[in-house]
């Protein structure tokens, strides 16, 4: 069931259960499943991140058109500082009910030449400027729902 | 050790009375002190350069400084540099935008990404964009930068979305920590890194690769 406004206007038009890892470093954050860039993967809830953030790994598998980068900075992540690139790029949040949003976001690329210790940032992040700003969303704990639209 | 002219601000020094030449000083106590004039200039008079000591005269020529429009672009810069978010926003507001050139709009959102001021970056693409329209460098970090866009909603589930997540929770305790390869809930491979899994089941797009 998705949810409503009390005038009865829809609030979310999606709805996915979502799963919290129980260990390592992503343990208990909200992660969901979506596609990036036609990639499927999962994503963790992050309204501390700008922008969407790519995991190293899935960095090398998207293949982004080079005159739409946006500056070489740098992002803290976890303590570490990652060389990268912003660019737009397109992802789709799949629901289990109601309506997939495909969205056009800006997005922190790494740059693949960097090298990182095993199991750093294994999941992208989806973050609240850019991204989650964009639209509704809500979290049912009890049932493991995030709702979005 | 050269006089000092009392201001509102407690670091000061006039500028015509300089320090005499090193050789007639105490070497330590003229290293200490210039070190403690440009701790002042760098605090209390950004986009200023240090004095230079004239030989000859055994004076010290007067400092340069900066217009106020290049003071505003030195904070910005020296906030970037640090990669003080706060500092940024504080040399922002202090910062007019009105009249200046569009290298300066795209400095500033340069500057305001390696500050970490990334709500900052977005209005000064837009505000630069919205200025010079016909700036392509400003239309393009505008565009990168801009919020999120719907693209298109369409009312389809994903099944095989729901069974994929399934598995990962009925199986986390067994394969913790390593790549798996999914489809419709069902395991392809597994391995101990995205590379390894990649070469084992190859790139498909209703194939999930992730860790559990």
């Amino acid at each position: 069931m998705l949810l409503n406004f009390t005038n009865g206007s829809p609030f979310a038009t999606g709805a996915v259960a979502y799963r919290l890892p129980q260990e390592g470093s992503d343990a208990s954050r909200i992660t969901i499943g979506l596609e990036i860039e036609e990639n499927l993967t999962e994503a963790i809830i992050d309204t501390g991140a700008p922008y969407v953030i790519c995991s190293p790994d899935l960095a090398k598998l998207i293949n982004l058109d080079p005159n739409e980068i946006l500056y070489a900075k740098k992002l803290l992540i976890r303590g570490v500082w990652i060389e990268g690139n912003i660019y737009r790029i397109n992802i789709s949040l799949l629901p289990d009910e109601g309506v997939a949003l495909l969205m056009e976001v800006p997005a922190f690329i790494p740059s693949p030449e960097q090298e990182f210790t095993e199991g750093f940032l294994p999941r992208s992040f989806l973050g609240m400027l850019g991204c989650l700003e964009s639209f509704t969303f809500a979290v049912d704990p009890v049932t493991e729902t995030f709702y979005f639209g | 050790m050269g006089k000092a002219e009392r201001t509102d601000c407690k670091h000061s020094y006039r500028p015509d009375e300089w320090l005499p030449p090193i050789e007639s000083r105490s070497a330590k106590r003229i290293v200490v002190t210039q070190a403690v004039l440009e701790s002042v200039r760098i605090i209390h008079r950004p986009g200023t350069v240090p004095a230079q000591y004239d030989v000859e005269s055994h004076k010290y020529i007067k400092r340069r400084l900066l217009s106020p429009v290049d003071i505003g672009m030195a904070r910005l810069e020296r906030a970037a540099r640090a990669a003080n978010e706060a500092s940024f926003f504080a040399a922002l507001k202090l910062t007019s935008w009105e009249k200046r050139p569009a290298s300066d709009f795209i400095s500033g959102v340069q500057l305001a990404l390696q500050a970490g001021a990334h709500l900052a970056a977005r209005h000064l693409s837009s505000e630069g964009a919205r200025l010079y329209p016909e700036n392509i460098e400003l239309q393009k970090q505008a565009r990168i930068l801009a919020p999120a866009r719907v693209v298109a909603r369409t009312p389809t589930t994903y099944p095989a979305h729901r069974a994929n997540r399934d598995w990962l929770k009925a199986n986390e305790s067994e394969y913790r920590d390593r790549w798996v390869a999914l489809r419709d809930g069902q395991l392809l491979g597994t391995a101990t890194s995205s590379e390894e899994l990649l070469d084992q089941v190859g790139k498909n797009k209703d194939v999930l690769l992730t860790v559990v």
